[in-house]
């Protein structure tokens, strides 16, 4: 490590932090644990008539995540006991570009995702507006308004497939036996 | 399109690393099923619950391998784009910073030290997107080393998650020399 690298990390973060210095980040985490919960109340509501005959049990568990900005907090990860399969939704944060929250849906045969992104984009390709100086001439990072987004659980289909599906008895009930081969 | 190895469509080829990467899942599904008889003598010892978690460790092994595989891509889209843009002496601020680099050390440049500062210093609108690439190559020297140490990584990376990354790359960074000489 030299210390014109050690500039250069410095620099670096400064540019960050200016870049980020409008954002509050507790605001940013508690809202994605809401819609968290609200997936959660989803898919119970989904699953209410296996949960009522028993077929199908569901628990839930604190993890650890931490997320640059954020820093450490705790997220409940949902556990989905099919039989002897066993399906765990694993929260792994709400900072991944184009995206407001991110879970895992971890079976003994697969895994998948189910993503928090704008309601109106179909697409799981974010847009990005990048250009090159020109004559030592930087360019405003954007001159877009931000706008009011609402947000909305997808499932992000199984690459090379690329678009956002909507979640629907159907959809999900598909995704589950996707990842536990059923 | 040429599917040679190191044809730099190849290379990039994203779909063909997804295809793959279903393929090789669907094998082990097909392969540590209790219906397969290959399976019941590889594993003679295995219940199903045994067949079960030896299936979620090959698909967690395979994952990883394939998400090495996708950052490789990356990579070599970066340095791609960076020998093009010396070789063909273009005239914006990046493509300037990239000779000054090739003249200085005239050596192979590392991803993470000169080709994503110079996008960072020379693009606008890149910043969060270089960020995810920092965080994510940092994945990759882990995968790429050994294992052999506890990664502070910030997030969970998979293979899906880097599929989008790679896309969120390769659609919307102005990168050159992946399919022209």
């Amino acid at each position: 490590m030299t210390v014109k690298e050690f500039d250069e990390f410095v620099e670096r973060q400064r540019r960050g932090a200016s870049n980020e210095g409008q954002v509050n980040w507790e605001q940013e985490r508690d809202e994605w644990l809401a819609h968290l919960d609200a997936l959660y109340i989803k898919i119970e509501s989904m699953l209410n008539k296996y949960i009522s005959s028993g077929q199908i049990s569901i628990r839930y568990k604190s993890i650890d995540l931490n997320e640059r900005d954020i820093g450490s907090y705790q997220a409940r990860q949902m556990i989905l006991r099919i039989g002897r399969q066993e399906v765990d939704l694993v929260p792994t944060g709400t900072l991944f570009i184009g995206f407001k929250g991110w879970v895992d849906v971890i079976g003994s045969a697969g895994k998948s995702s189910l993503v928090l992104a704008n309601k109106d984009r179909i697409s799981a390709v974010p847009r990005v507006t990048v250009r090159i100086h020109k004559g030592g001439i930087p360019q405003a990072e954007s001159t877009e308004q931000p706008v009011k987004i609402e947000w909305a659980w997808r499932i992000l289909a199984r690459p090379p497939e690329r678009q956002l599906v909507e979640i629907t008895e159907e959809s999900f009930f598909q995704l589950i036996m996707e990842v536990t081969n059923g | 399109m040429d599917e040679s190895p190191g044809n730099p469509s190849r290379l990039t080829s994203l779909e063909w690393a997804a295809q793959y990467h279903n393929d090789a899942v669907e094998s082990f599904n097909h392969y540590l099923s209790v219906f397969s008889p290959k399976s019941l003598s590889r594993f003679d010892v295995f219940s199903g619950p045994m067949l079960d978690v030896g299936l979620a460790d090959y698909i967690k092994e395979t994952d990883l391998r394939s998400s090495l595989d996708l950052l490789t891509k990356i990579e070599a889209a970066f340095q791609l784009d960076y020998q093009f843009r010396c070789r063909k002496r273009l005239k914006d601020d990046l493509s300037r910073a990239f000779r000054a680099l090739y003249k200085q050390d005239q050596r192979y440049v590392s991803l993470e030290k000169d080709i994503l500062d110079a996008w960072s210093s020379h693009a606008s609108g890149a910043h969060q997107l270089i960020g995810e690439l920092r965080s994510a190559f940092k994945f990759r020297h882990w995968l790429a080393h050994g294992r052999y140490w506890t990664p502070k990584l910030g997030r969970e990376y998979d293979f899906q998650l880097l599929y989008i990354l790679a896309l969120t790359v390769f659609e919307n960074l102005p990168l050159r020399g992946m399919n022209e000489n």
